[in-house]
């Protein structure tokens, strides 16, 4: 009777904890609609979306994220223009061909660099590879789109290796069987059968590998150079949402018209990487649904 | 390595009572095979006849698997496995060193035991084996697929929906779709590892009734736990356990006056 008890008011206290989470979470979405929201009294759906200029202490201010949007966009498909080719050779060289001592090696290696905090990634950018982007290509500044671009790649290859791995190295068994039965050689094998057969949880890979990339902050903060301009190029200095919400928050007044426009721009990124989880959720099931 | 001498036929091997001599496909001499250590296959040696049914039977664990595995050298992908002794194909060792796999696995098919189709359609599914082996032209390629999967008996039933994905046809149809995309290689061997043993009644009895009409084409070798399709199906029978071949005769003589008493025993259903 006794025992009982206890196993149920320690059942109770678990349910507690792990309710703990949801909460926080469903306080960070009430504080983000709550404080984001009351901007667009001020200035329309259509201005703040669309419009191309993001000069939030002028008088009257501007409050035209486009720059900021495209610039996130635009330092992600960069960062993914290098993650996707080198993380997913990554996860096929560890799953398929690496020696299991190599393995052993990559591997953690990989993981490693996911374990590196930004602002280290940040300093290592702004005093080795903006230099070095600076050098090599002649431009004025080090400080712009490529270099946010080649760190956030490297910042998203861990997260797509591992899940690229994890996708390829549960293709059943059968398919390569059946691959090598009608004379096909390893690389064949791999090529044609074991990495399309993971084609799914690659994709989910990649669309977390983007989420990783679109959320960061400090690392753009430091070394994209912080020009709100719309990019068109990526020699150019630009500015993402994360980096100008980190920039600005702690110079406004709580409850000024900046401050919500802050808090919206929160909101367009919290709504941005929770599409980008949902479509990788939906991914796996399908994923699982199409290999039984 | 256990030499022998390079002819199919040598006097005194004991399978010349059994065999049309003149037919022998795949002589299987001596073989012995390990995993790590622990030997699956000792001192096999049988003779497998063309356009002939030639069924591989023996309680689970005895060694089927490996045996048939090793005729398209498909225990090469697996870590460890040693291989002794030899399988001549038309009189070559296909454990020679200056043999090509790939030439022995686009001679000797195979179909697996649980359907194995690749998560493509169904078109594709055929068609990969001779893409990957470089076979020319959009129109003899189309020609080739439905050639297979006419042979293969399923034909009328995809002709419409090539584009679908193989994993949406039924159990007893994906096995058939395997079997025409062994088939579209045109090999000349086609290897069975218990193909039935996932499969309803009704689609069991089609693919016999299709391994039936293929030996007119092809030499077949089947792996069965199940007696009596040994007995519909097959012309020749293996009897194996623990690894050794005990018998080695025509059906008829292994279901009806089998020579050794733990092959009746074992076909009477008293074990296994
Ligand atoms: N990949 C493997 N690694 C190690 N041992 C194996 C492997 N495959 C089969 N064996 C062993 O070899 C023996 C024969 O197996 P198998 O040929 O699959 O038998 P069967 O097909 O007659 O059921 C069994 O004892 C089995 O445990
Ligand atoms: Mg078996």
């Amino acid at each position: 009777m006794k025992r009982a008890r206890k196993e149920n008011l320690i059942k109770r206290l678990f349910c507690l904890f792990s309710l703990f989470s949801i909460v926080f979470l469903l306080g960070i979405v009430i504080v983000l609609f709550k404080e984001g929201l009351p901007i667009f009294k001020v200035t329309s759906f259509g201005k703040f979306f669309f419009g191309k200029f993001w000069y939030p202490t002028y008088e009257p201010p501007d409050f035209g994220i486009l720059p900021l949007l495209l610039g996130s966009l635009w330092v992600t498909a960069g960062a993914l223009i290098i993650a996707v080719p080198l993380g997913v050779a990554s996860a096929v060289y560890i799953s398929e061909v690496a020696h299991p001592k190599i393995k052993g090696l990559i591997k953690p290696a990989i993981e490693l660099l996911a374990g590196v905090p930004s602002v280290v990634y940040g300093f290592f950018g702004m005093v080795v590879v903006a230099p070095l982007v600076q050098k090599f290509f002649g431009l004025p500044v080090g400080l712009n789109a490529l270099t946010a671009s080649i760190l956030l790649g490297v910042m998203a290859i861990p997260t797509i290796t591992s899940i690229s791995e994890d996708a390829i190295s549960s293709v059943p068994k059968s398919f390569k069987e059946a691959s090598y039965a009608l004379g096909a050689n390893r690389w064949e094998t791999t090529v044609k059968v074991t990495v399309p057969s993971a084609a799914g949880g690659i994709s989910t890979a990649i669309i977390l590998g983007m989420g990783r990339a679109i959320g960061e902050t400090m690392t753009v903060l430091m070394v994209a150079g912080g020009a709100a301009v719309i990019p068109r190029s990526f020699f150019q200095p630009v500015r993402t949402m994360t980096a100008t919400i980190a920039a600005e928050m702690g110079e406004t007044v709580v409850g000024s018209e900046h401050f919500h426009a802050l808090f919206a721009i929160a909101l367009v990124l919290f709504v941005l990487t929770l599409s980008l989880n949902i479509g990788a959720d939906v991914l796996t099931q399908k994923f699982r649904k199409r290999l039984r | 390595m256990v030499k022998l001498v390079h002819s199919p036929y040598p006097s005194g091997h004991r399978q010349s009572i059994v065999h049309n001599e003149t037919n022998i496909r795949i002589s299987i001499r001596d073989l012995n095979i390990w995993y790590a250590s622990a030997r699956a296959v000792k001192d096999v040696s049988l003779d497998i006849e063309k356009n002939k049914v030639t069924a591989i039977i023996g309680p689970s664990g005895c060694g089927k698997s490996t045996l048939i595995r090793a005729v398209n050298r498909m225990n090469d992908i697996i870590p460890g496995v040693k291989v002794k002794g030899e399988i001549l194909l038309d009189g070559k060792n296909i454990y020679d060193e200056d043999i090509d796999v790939v030439t022995i696995r686009k001679m000797v098919g195979m179909v697996f035991q649980r359907s194995n189709p690749f998560p493509k359609s169904i078109f594709e599914n055929v068609a990969y084996g001779l893409k990957i082996n470089g076979f020319p032209g959009k129109k003899k390629l189309a020609e080739r697929i439905e050639q297979s999967l006419k042979d293969a008996a399923l034909w009328d039933e995809v002709k419409d929906r090539l584009g679908d994905s193989a994993l949406d046809l039924s159990g007893g149809q994906q096995q058939r779709l395997c079997i025409a995309r062994a088939l579209a290689v045109e090999p000349e061997v086609v290897l069975f590892d218990e193909p039935c043993s996932a499969l309803d009644p009704v689609a069991t009895a089609r693919i016999e009734e299709l391994i039936q009409e293929l030996k007119e084409k092809y030499t077949i070798v089947i792996v069965t736990h199940n007696m009596q399709q040994a007995a519909r199906i097959s012309d020749f029978c293996t009897f194996l356990m623990l690894g050794e071949l005990i018998e080695f005769d025509k059906t008829d003589k292994i279901f009806t006056t089998p020579s050794k008493k733990v092959t009746e025993d074992y076909i009477t259903g008293r074990f296994g």
